[in-house]
């Protein structure tokens, strides 16, 4: 207490002595593993009425006791009061105390802010850092006569503004030597209409038509930075605030803890170095599918159903989602049961089905020319396999099974496809399975209420991890698969990312350990991009900001697993920097890059196919008690509660 | 690690990422200004450094900062490859703007500032210390005004600054070596600092050979001061005095053919005589005894760097500056001849600074550090000096932001110094207590307050006005808005140095009359 100073004090009187004291004077008691203890240790020890023993608490630690504090507490222990309760700071500190933590907590207890404030200085700190990345490079900058993903967006813009919507998919092609092509949904051509009109009033000489074509001017970059910020700013940033205060995130406990998690999430490095680094606006259909997941756990499927129509309406990658999408609410369709079932099935089918129909109304005529043209763009089936390097398994095993000698396009997108649906199957089959067995029954003889589709589905909390595993196996498994579509599967990631020592610290420790593979895997296309130091110093910045630190990982398999990992991933980048590739291996670092990523990220599936099986096999198991079917009813006391 | 708590950590490696995510920044002529010198000392021989003209930015600091930059190009041979390093410090008519240039010269501006960094915190340490000495040497380490002319602009002012936090070590350690030393291989560094020397020469002599009350110098400790100052002076100008390259050197350091005020006019009272002249120009088609220079016209209105003529108030002269900013300095320091304590000391410094910013020849608005950072030391020492920092701070940051004036920058600049004030005001706000809550206070305080928020204003309009203004007639309107930003920080400096000589003036009267109180 009194080694915090001025820092402590205002904690005295803001906390609860009741919870406190039943924490810490039972020294007796079993070792406490739930997170609890940690919370918000402040009060708790500023408050302790009584001198407990240092050492008896020590099974309320993640970590395991550090001699040099041990010694310390047990030196101070009988000399007062005040001191062994330093100690216990001191240690407990070591467990949970992060950079983003002691900045949230200076924010709102040393200057007693409130949650709204801190929370809209936050989201100026997350544009300020994606500002700073945007200083770098971008996609295709100075790289005549095609450019990049810039110059698609801008393209992009630049056709929707200068041309009627008929000609919107049909531009471009052989004859207009095949620039950029308008090969996305229709929404993504909607919001390129807007910030074209904007840009046009601005840039009027970078937005003219075919004079502009890899237009690249200081003024341009900036306008087309300021693009991405504005429109994630009002589809991913209020997205991930209210996921972390809906009660459905991991860190959901105090309104601290809270911030902390959307800071994570949001300053998270794999999706800032593609959307503001690389130039790529992937946070919009993350943003429209976390807010579905949160829509369909506030029990409002068709506003969800239309939000995920977005997603899909904006980026085709979308469909790596669909089939958990799917699953949860044709699940949610047979737990309902009955004709309440096959209503809500009709109405969110009709929902969606008018999304599509909106957004696709005005390329409906000439009917089925223009819309075969847009399918086909969308979907590119004459491309191979993968362009580049991306860690799959097509091109991980690629190093010995050569795919493209066997097999002609074709029939790979075929194989590639039988595999997709082989790799979804698990998350559907379980998604469905949960559901059916444990629908309504009318021969219930308890007095349950029945079902009824404004209730919570069972399946409600598989929802993330299903998210996870459907989209790794479209990633893992399926055709023409982009480096960055790794973003897709992140999305759960960042869902189940918590506070450090939040929920159970060996999950939280994977899955940083899990993100920072996947933004490794990306360096490739950041190497080309001259976004590497940002790749370096903002990885390595995250990981500081979050309190990673791959020395202190709470479970030791864990630990050696990932130094191992890092050791590789340090001596790859180390050797790519020093040592040039022979001749005969030119592309050996991508190959090596690919191999380590995939691995992980296999591994990685499987883990999580396996907690969703065992999710649901423990729900099922409740359910097939008879009547009382807890996690439906508590979920639905939850929903009450609200 | 230096004893820094984990809040101070955070907040350094949070100013780190920053500082290296802005590498790729905009960057000013000063990058190859700097660059080229790295190239000139370390391909040419001694004798040739201040003759080389291959590339425009010729040689023009101090023979220090010359032997600084053969240090910085030293590295780049030892570590990197061949190849690269020659890239590095080719001598070039044409600029070198290569990514491993741009990395290297970047790096060599984030290691220089460990200069400033551990000076401050230093200058913290101690007795005679207190709890925000800390607060206030990392305010300084980490000062916006660093970040946009260093990190961004590109220039070495936080090393710079950083000698001058040794220098005052010394004086607050009743080191008079040290404090002499360190302020003479300053001035070897960059001549600029001869603005401040007077402070330094009143304190030194006042403060150790002949102090208030004594009727003879101290001379052994003259001697001593004197060595300690001539050392650095010797090893700077030896090599060329021997060379007989005296008067080359005073060429490149004293061009005496630029004009009364810089293009972009920095905040002082000369903007504000401008922008009076500008105003009478109008109205002259009505006032027609007013009598207009047909020179003035032409020339205020652009802002061209060269000869600056009013149209109407009669031209300034450099010597009338000089004059001027002389007297204004010899009238100031009287406080420090009577009372040459470390504190007002400090407040001096500033007060020279002040003086020399205001009405100085050809003054460039980087040189409000020269008044900012003085001034943040004295911060929490009363109301008066807080309220002093705190106008000063925000209008001579604001005066830095047209140097920035690309757009990409506008984010950074902005949320930096928002993000640096907030948190260092909410520091040292704590350390003093706001006066009696009188008429006069009271409405000071709100005048005050009026004229800090007109900032955000001003900002907007500054960002809106060039959007909306049609297109064919921004030219024509381009100065406006730096004009009005700079008459508007001017303005805020002016009082900020009010705030100054009032405290000056309470503190020589509180040490006549013993008792007086403070008012303001």
């Amino acid at each position: 207490m009194q080694g915090q100073g001025t820092s402590a004090s205002p904690t005295l009187s803001r906390s609860s002595p009741g919870g406190a004291r039943d924490l810490y004077s039972h020294s007796s008691s079993p070792p406490i593993l739930a997170p609890i203890p940690q919370r918000n240790p402040y009060p708790s020890f500023s408050l302790n009425p009584s001198s407990p023993n240092p050492t008896s608490n020590s099974n309320l630690h993640l970590q395991p006791p550090n001699p040099a504090t041990t010694t310390t507490s047990a030196s101070l222990s009988s000399s007062s009061i005040a001191k062994p309760r330093r100690s216990q700071h001191r240690r407990i500190d070591e467990a949970i105390d992060t950079p983003l933590r002691r900045l949230v907590r200076y924010l709102s207890v040393d200057l007693g802010a409130p949650s709204w404030a801190i929370v809209v200085l936050s989201l100026g700190m997350v544009g300020l850092v994606k500002w700073l990345v945007g200083l770098g490079g971008y996609s295709g900058q100075g790289a005549s006569p095609r450019f990049g993903d810039f110059e698609a967006q801008r393209f992009w813009m630049d056709l929707t503004i200068n041309e009627p919507f008929s000609r919107w998919y049909t531009v471009g092609g052989v004859d207009d030597g095949d620039w950029w092509r308008l090969d996305y949904p229709p929404l993504t051509a909607y919001i390129s209409w807007v910030f074209g009109k904007i840009g046009h009033y601005l840039l009027p000489q970078h937005f003219a038509g075919k004079t502009s074509r890899g237009a690249e001017s200081a003024a341009l970059k900036t306008y087309m930075r300021w693009t991405v910020l504005a429109l994630e700013s009002i589809s991913w940033w209020p997205v991930v605030v209210v996921w972390c205060w809906s009660g459905w995130g991991v860190g959901t406990r105090s309104k601290r803890t809270r911030i902390v998690t959307v800071l994570s999430i949001l300053l998270q490095p794999s999706l800032i170095l593609i959307d503001n680094g690389h130039f790529q606006y992937n946070s919009f259909p993350l943003g429209m599918t976390l807010l579905s997941v949160y829509l369909f756990q506030q029990g409002n499927d068709l506003l969800g159903a239309v939000a995920f129509s977005a997603s899909l309406l904006f980026k085709q990658m979308g469909l790596y989602w669909s089939p958990a999408v799917f699953g949860y609410l044709l699940g949610k369709c047979i737990w309902v049961g009955g004709d309440e079932g096959l209503t809500l099935f009709i109405k969110i089918g009709a929902t969606t089905a008018t999304t599509f129909l909106l957004a696709f109304a005005p390329f409906l005529r000439p009917f089925p020319q223009t819309l075969l043209i847009l399918l086909e763009r969308i979907f590119p089936l004459q491309r191979g396999i993968f362009e580049d390097k991306v860690a799959n398994f097509w091109c991980a095993s690629n190093v010995v099974l050569k795919w493209k000698n066997w097999f002609a396009a074709g029939s790979m997108a075929k194989l590639a496809t039988l595999a997709t649906l082989v790799g979804i199957a698990p998350t559907l089959g379980i998604l469905l399975w949960t559901s059916y067995r444990l629908r309504c029954r009318p021969s219930s003889t308890a007095p349950t209420p029945p079902q009824s589709p404004s209730m919570l589905p069972p399946t409600a909390p598989l929802l993330p991890l299903a998210l996870f595993t459907s989209s790794m196996a479209f990633f893992l498994f399926s055709f023409q698969v982009h480096e960055k579509s790794v973003l897709v599967p992140l999305l759960s990631v960042l869902m189940l990312l918590g506070e450090k020592g939040e929920g159970d610290g060996i999950i939280w420790d994977g899955i940083v350990g899990l993100l920072n593979v996947a933004t490794f895997s990306m360096y490739p296309l950041l190497k080309r991009d001259d976004q590497t130091l940002q790749y370096i110093v903002w990885t390595l910045g995250w990981n500081y900001l979050v309190g990673y630190n791959p020395v202190k990982v709470v479970d030791l398999k864990m630990r050696w697993f990932g130094y191992a990992v890092y050791a590789f991933i340090v001596s790859h980048h180390l050797m790519e920097a020093f040592v040039p590739p022979s001749s005969r291996y030119p592309d050996i670092y991508p190959v090596t890059n690919v191999l380590l990523s995939f691995s992980i990220f296999s591994l990685a599936w499987l883990v999580a196919s396996w907690k969703l099986l065992e999710m649901a096999v423990s729900m099922v198991g409740l359910g097939d008690l008879g009547s009382e079917r807890p996690v439906s009813s508590s979920a639905n006391v939850a929903k009450k509660d609200k | 690690m230096l004893g820094f708590s984990r809040g101070e950590r955070d907040i350094l490696v949070a100013v780190v990422i920053v500082k290296i995510l802005l590498f790729p920044a905009y960057r000013s002529t000063d990058f190859e200004v700097h660059r080229n010198w790295l190239a000139i000392t370390s391909n040419l021989r001694l004798s040739r450094w201040y003759f080389d003209t291959t590339s425009e930015w010729t040689l023009d600091y101090p023979p220090f900062f010359a032997y600084f930059s053969y240090l910085l190009a030293l590295p780049a041979r030892l570590i990197l490859e061949k190849g690269t390093a020659n890239e590095i410090l080719q001598l070039s008519r044409l600029p070198v703007e290569t990514w491993a240039t741009v990395l290297y010269m970047r790096m060599t501006v984030l290691i220089s500032e460990l200069v400033l960094l551990f000076g401050v915190l230093r200058l913290a340490e101690g007795p005679g210390s207190g709890r925000y000495d800390r607060i206030i040497g990392l305010s300084i380490a980490m000062h916006p005004g660093f970040l946009i002319l260093d990190s961004i602009h590109f220039q070495y002012n936080a090393f710079l600054f950083g000698l001058m936090a040794w220098s005052l070590v010394g004086a607050k350690e009743s080191k008079p070596v040290l404090c002499a030393g360190a302020f003479a291989t300053l001035l070897m560094f960059k001549h600029i600092y001869v603005y401040l020397a007077p402070a330094w020469f009143v304190y030194l002599l006042r403060a150790y050979c002949f102090p208030p009350g004594s009727s003879t110098l101290n001379i052994p400790r003259l001697t001593a001061i004197g060595v300690s100052t001539i050392v650095p002076f010797a090893l700077a100008l030896g090599p060329f005095i021997y060379l007989g390259q005296l008067d080359q050197l005073g060429k490149r350091l004293f061009p005496f053919t630029r004009g009364l005020m810089h293009a972009y006019w920095a905040p002082n009272v000369w903007a504000t005589i401008a922008l009076v002249d500008r105003l009478l120009l109008k109205l002259s088609t009505r006032l027609t005894f007013l009598k207009i220079s047909a020179t003035g016209i032409a020339s205020t209105s652009r802002g061209l760097v060269g000869d600056t003529n009013f149209a109407i108030l009669p031209d300034i002269k450099p010597v009338e500056c000089f004059i001027l900013t002389g007297l204004t300095q010899v009238t100031l320091l009287t406080e420090l001849w009577q009372k040459p304590t470390y504190k007002t000391f400090l407040r001096s410094i500033a007060q020279c600074g002040f003086a020399s910013f205001m009405f100085g020849w050809h003054v460039h608005e980087k040189a409000v550090m020269l008044v900012l950072v003085p001034l943040s030391l004295l911060a929490t020492e009363d109301w008066n000096h807080f309220r002093a920092w705190l106008i000063a701070s925000v209008a001579g940051i604001y005066s830095l932001f047209p140097l920035l004036f690309n757009a990409a920058e506008t984010p950074v600049k902005l949320g930096y110094s928002l993000i640096w004030l907030g948190l260092v005001y909410v520091n040292l706000r704590r350390s003093v207590t706001p006066p009696l809550s009188t008429m006069t206070n009271r409405t000071i305080t709100w005048l005050e307050t009026i004229y800090l928020s007109a900032f955000p204003a001003l900002q907007l309009g500054n960002s809106l006005v060039p959007l909306l203004i049609a297109r064919d007639k921004r030219e024509k309107w381009e100065f406006l808005p730096l004009m009005v930003t700079s008459v508007w920080c001017s303005l805020g400096l002016m009082w900020s140095w009010a705030r100054l000589c009032w405290a000056s003036a309470t503190a020589m009267q509180t040490s006549k009359t013993p008792g007086a109180r403070k008012r303001l």
